[in-house]
């Protein structure tokens, strides 16, 4: 039986999570051993995509019999901060298993524990006003399971939790902070990420969770950051169903939409970091079977490109109906989350899967063209990431008045 | 809630089906009665030529000797005592049959309730009530009766008829036969 | 009523040790005794120990059977009022001289004072000239003892409830995937085409298979294969083909996302065929029928795998040459080809010459297409109707006539549940706001309405099903009614209702007549304050009420077949 053990350092975003692990794989196959410790112990700062990413690792060694353990953070914030995310119910929600079979039992006790304290602590030395404090105990932010197995209720998962991020305190919050229609974070990037997630075959959980990232140690008027939302499902990569209807010689293109194609600046590169190629791309292109799987992802998120281009699965955006129809068509979710992230909030987007990362930002080193799309490959040998999980980062000012 | 395009099929489309299913059906189906029940639903509303089309087979169909005490059984009604009218209600159009398979063929085309007992019974005939939506939304109050084979019998049940209510027209209606050198089954006469 | 009390005996035949059951297994039991008492009923164990009596005790000393009944008896600390005793283990055992003993066992512990009534679990009925049936028979006869198998099938004096609504329930806890594939595949009907490659038509279906709802049975039962056939050293590379059916696509997607196993459709795999020779192929297919499409597929496959062996199997099969192996033949180009299945199905296939649905005119369906009626087709109705079969109406209440013959709804709902379940969703998500994400469902506690709780339960996920007995919602109906009219502690229905956290509510009839059943439940409702979401009936038979009954209301079908007589 291999054992491995990979250790993380201090700051734990998930590209340093990432690449601990594509280097400890290189060196020594850690994801193929028989048994794996994740070792936060010396962490004091992981992000949302690197849980996210955590758990899509516990999920796919699960699913084939191999044994993977986690040590929590040993310092007081990172522990708090798991607490009131719920981490330890979104891993047993994801794994279906019970939380002594990846933590120990002091590391059990305290994902267990009541949040009221972690809360204050947490709080108190960012200096939260009322409003996120309020939205930081009820665990707003917190990670929030949906089960998909293509429950005929997920119309409506997608419809209240997009409700949920349109109710007046987050919306306040998001105004102060974002500036912008602060319902479209609710009605648009969340309403379609949750049914991009749900949709996805094979897709037995759903999974969702923000947060506010201030930059510095204290918060000041000026202070800026990030508002991530994230979504992971453990469904089969959006490559893969794209790829199986263009196979099947379904059309992919649900309708056309000239008046929203863009221009992308595309690169691809490899996980080293070299550029492989780069090349202008219009977002009118319709792939065929002869796309590489990189163009592929980037064309999950063109207007009108779906695997369900008549619709049998679609289920129109209700804030769409009226504001925008042309936004509301089979195959247009994706575009309408990106198209919101990027050009209204001037955000980006980070698509993982399979092995692949793709982000989506404003070109801005560009006149000529709109965006930015940077496309990661992994190395092939290292198992492929399992699920989709979409990152949207909106950058924010603590305060905007 | 849906629109009604989307929630059923075509009604006349569901016609032709429940024609063909009545036709069809052997003499051993249990509850017939619901089938002519579900024919009479759709083609409420249809113009009456996307319906008569259907009508021949079903009545066909009704005239297998088999049907005839399934017939009976919806035709008879129930007599009560009194019933005679004193106002002589009014009609616009007056619809006599024959014998008991032409009532019922009647009663299906003008959306008369199979079992419903009839609204008058005058000296034992029978008379049941209905209307008729024209287009541009007018009605037609219309009263259906069954006369009998003989010609006696035949002129004094029309007697009745004219007595008791006050109407517009008569029609005489039913099966009738001629050479098969001028008309086929099926084939519309009028004199 | 008092619940029941419930204790549970697993036999284990041919095993030598014991193993500790709980949980859903419990579960499946206790709803056997609901269904035999007719009532709430209550487990006396939270776990229970297997008795395991392995092959050589059954052979050399059967009569430790009855031993270990009654040293099981005698241990309970608490008298039950039913005991189950479960024989379904999943695979035949002999009907041999153990059963017979376990047979006297029970007969002569119904002669104790105060004994429970016996509930027998088996696989399959017991023949009636079978020892065991004879031996039971007396027993069965005066209630003391029912015998209840796993595919529906009852000896009791007495009817009960709903024997499909407790098959139902079973598919939540049934062992088997393969069983759990066939309960859960949607058999849609609709007039359904096959066409070749070159567009001609050439067959007619009258149903079309959809294992949406069975990724995870499928998947399971594909590993299985897999490990069966390919053993666990070198892995076959699977190749698929699935011109139509997009839950297909979707499961083979998912088993290699969870397998990390090479899936291509087979034109792709042409294409990198060379990447692959040598290697073991694995012909994955939706259906097969006539054999017409797969011939066209191995026509071309055939020539590029000569050093590849390929093994065929489909999901679906009309056909089987030889069902205790699952395989059927398919020769093509003069070489036999064995083609494995998982489940066999009824095809109904017609030439288009004598099609009777091209010939009445019905347009042709597509397989999940949303542009068709979201009501069941008249010619699909009477259709199911027909196979399901008719009975005098049961149960009429006093306030309406009867309807006399009416369509055996109970088994309209086992045979086409799956199909009936997707059209009511569809109804469902035309409510305002779209479906309710966690439905709650009131029916009235009565076979078909329970059947279809039942199965709504089972396939949209999520749901609570609260049964309220005929009697409440006669009063209800009847009069004013005040929650101190009723006993709280001792009534299910009622403490459900009462607890309930939301306050949208969806009930569900098997048909809706006079409309009164509706008016009883709504006002009862009130009195909990319940909001009435909709009023859903497999049937309507009085539309023209229901349109101005002031709850939506839907059914899957709709006619004015009730008449008031005047």
């Amino acid at each position: 039986m291999t054992r491995c053990e990979v250790p993380f350092p201090e700051t734990s975003t998930v590209d340093v999570v990432e690449s601990r692990l594509m280097a400890e794989h290189q060196e020594n196959g850690c994801l193929h051993a028989d048994s794996l410790h994740l070792d936060f112990s010396r962490t004091e700062f992981v992000d949302l995509p690197a849980l996210l990413h955590v758990i899509s690792l516990l999920v796919q060694r699960r699913r084939t019999r191999r044994e993977t353990t986690m040590a929590l953070p040993i310092g007081k914030r990172p522990r708090d901060f798991l607490q009131i995310w719920n981490f330890g119910q979104a891993v047993k929600d994801a794994t279906d298993g019970s939380l002594d079979e990846v933590f120990s039992p002091e590391d059990v006790a305290c994902l267990s524990e009541d949040i009221n304290n972690a809360v204050i602590r947490y709080s108190v030395n960012w200096k939260y006003d009322g409003s996120l404090q309020r939205l930081l105990s009820s665990r707003f932010f917190s990670l929030l399971s949906f089960f998909a197995n293509r429950s005929p209720g997920r119309n409506r998962v997608a419809s209240d939790e997009s409700e949920r991020w349109q109710h007046e305190l987050i919306r306040a919050v998001l105004d102060r902070h974002l500036g912008r229609p602060d319902n479209y974070v609710g009605s648009r990037i969340v309403y379609e990420a949750c049914t991009n997630a749900l949709r996805h075959p094979g897709a037995t959980v759903v999974q969702t969770a923000s947060s506010f990232l201030i930059f510095g140690k204290s918060a000041s008027a000026r202070s800026t950051g990030y508002l991530t939302i994230v979504f992971w499902d453990d469904g089969v990569s959006m490559i893969d169903t794209l790829r199986g209807a263009i196979d099947a010689g379904k059309s992919v293109q649900a309708l056309r939409v000239p008046a929203l194609y863009a221009d992308y600046r595309f690169s691809v590169h490899e996980y080293s970091g070299s550029m492989l190629h780069e090349s202008p791309m219009r977002s009118d292109y319709v792939p065929t079977r002869d796309t590489p799987d990189d163009l592929l992802l980037l064309s999950t998120t063109f207007p009108g490109i779906t695997r369900d281009a008549l619709g049998e699965d679609w289920q129109p955006n209700p804030s769409l109906q009226t504001s925008n129809p042309e936004l509301n068509a089979p195959g247009m979710g994706l575009f309408v989350l990106v198209n919101t992230a990027v050009d209204i909030f001037s955000g980006r987007v980070t698509i993982r899967t399979k092995g692949l990362r793709l982000t989506i930002s404003r070109d801005v080193e560009h006149q000529e063209t709109r965006y930015a799309a940077k496309v990661t490959k992994y190395n092939p040998n290292s198992p492929s990431f399992l699920g989709n999980l979409v990152t949207i980062r909106l950058p924010i000012r603590l305060d905007r008045a | 809630m849906g629109s009604v395009d989307r929630l059923r099929e075509d009604r006349e489309l569901s016609c032709r089906v429940l024609a063909d299913l009545i036709t069809h059906a052997p003499s051993t189906y249990p509850n017939l009665r619901l089938l002519l029940r579900d024919f009479q639903t759709k083609a409420e509303g249809l113009p009456a030529g996307a319906v008569s089309p259907f009508i021949p087979s079903i009545l066909s169909r009704l005239l297998s000797k088999e049907d005839s005490r399934f017939v009976d059984l919806l035709t008879r009604g129930r007599p009560r005592l009194g019933g005679e009218t004193r106002n002589r209600p009014k009609f616009d159009v007056a619809v006599i049959s024959v014998i008991n398979e032409e009532l019922l063929a009647s009663k299906i085309v003008f959306g008369v309730p199979l079992d419903k007992d009839e609204d008058y019974n005058i000296g034992g005939y029978r008379y049941w009530r209905t209307l008729l939506t024209r287009k541009g939304g007018k009605t037609l109050d219309i009263v259906l009766t069954m006369a009998g084979e003989r010609n006696v019998q035949c002129a004094i049940a029309c007697e009745r008829l004219f007595t008791n209510f006050n109407l517009g027209c008569c029609f005489l209606v039913g099966i009738a036969g001629g050479h098969k050198k001028y008309v086929k089954l099926g084939d519309v006469i009028a004199s | 009523m008092s619940a029941q009390r419930v204790y549970v005996f697993p036999f284990r035949f041919g095993l030598s040790a014991s193993e500790l059951l709980a949980g859903e297994y419990l579960q499946s039991h206790l709803a056997a005794a609901s269904l035999v008492s007719a009532g709430p009923c209550d487990l006396l164990q939270e776990s229970v120990e297997t008795i395991a009596v392995d092959n050589a005790t059954m052979r050399t000393r059967p009569e430790v059977v009855y031993n270990e009944f009654f040293a099981r008896l005698r241990s309970l600390t608490t008298r039950p009022d039913i005991v189950v005793v479960d024989l379904m283990q999943g695979f035949p055992i002999a009907r041999g001289v153990p059963l017979i003993h376990l047979a006297h066992a029970i007969d002569t512990a119904c002669n104790e004072e105060n004994a429970p009534k016996y509930i027998l679990a088996v696989d399959a009925l017991p023949p009636e000239a079978d020892p065991v049936s004879k031996i039971l028979n007396d027993r069965i006869a005066s209630g003391s003892v029912v015998v209840l198998s796993k595919d529906g099938g009852v000896r009791s004096a007495t009817e009960l409830g709903s024997v499909q609504a407790y098959k139902l329930k079973l598919m939540a806890f049934s062992l088997s995937p393969a069983e759990r594939l066939e309960l859960k595949l949607v058999r849609s009907l609709g007039h359904f085409k096959r066409k070749s490659s070159a567009g001609e038509h050439y067959r007619c279906c009258r149903h079309f298979y959809d294992a949406r709802f069975c990724i995870d049975e499928l998947t399971q039962l594909l590993k299985s294969f897999v490990r069966e056939k390919f053993g666990t050293g070198r892995q076959p590379v699977i190749i698929y083909d699935a011109p139509i059916s997009q839950w297909f696509v979707d499961f083979i997607l998912t088993y290699g996302q969870r397998t990390g196993g090479t899936v291509l459709r087979y034109d792709a795999f042409l294409r990198a065929a060379r990447r692959h020779e040598g290697e073991p192929v694995l012909l994955v297919l939706p259906m097969v029928q006539s054999g017409r499409r797969l011939a066209q597929v191995l026509s071309v496959l055939d020539p590029r795998t000569t050093n590849s062996s390929v093994t065929i199997l489909t999901i679906l099969t009309d056909r089987a040459d030889r069902p205790q192996e699952k395989t059927r033949r398919l020769v093509n180009a003069g070489r036999p080809w064995d083609i494995h299945y998982f489940l066999q199905v009824r095809a109904q296939p017609y030439q288009p010459e004598n099609c009777r649905l091209c010939q009445l005119g019905i347009p042709e369906s597509f397989p999940a297409k949303t542009d068709g009626p979201l009501m069941l087709r008249t010619i699909d109705f009477w259709d199911i109707v027909d196979e399901a079969g008719w009975k005098l109406e049961e149960n009429v209440p006093e306030y309406r006539n009867p309807l006399g013959a009416v369509p055996d709804f109970p088994v309209i709902v086992e045979k086409n549940g799956p199909w009936l379940a997707t059209k009511i969703q569809s109804l469902l998500d035309l409510l305002p706001g779209g479906y309710p994400q966690d439905p709650v469902i009131v029916c009235p506690r009565e076979k078909g309405s329970l059947v279809l709780g039942e199965l709504l339960k089972g396939f949209l996920q999520k749901v609570t099903v609260i049964t309220v007995p005929r009697s409440v919602i006669n009063m209800a109906r009847e009069r004013q009614l005040d929650l101190s009219d009723f006993d709280r502690d001792r009534q299910d229905w009622f403490v459900q209702l009462s607890t309930l956290t939301c306050d949208d509510v969806i009930i569900i009839d098997e048909f809706n007549a006079s409309g009164e059943t509706r008016v009883g439940l709504m006002r009862l409702l009130q009195l909990f304050e319940k909001r009435v979401l909709s009023y859903l009936s497999i049937v309507d038979w009085n539309p023209k009420q229901s349109g101005v009954s002031g709850a939506i209301c839907y059914s899957l079908y709709d006619f004015q077949g009730y008449e008031v007589s005047v």
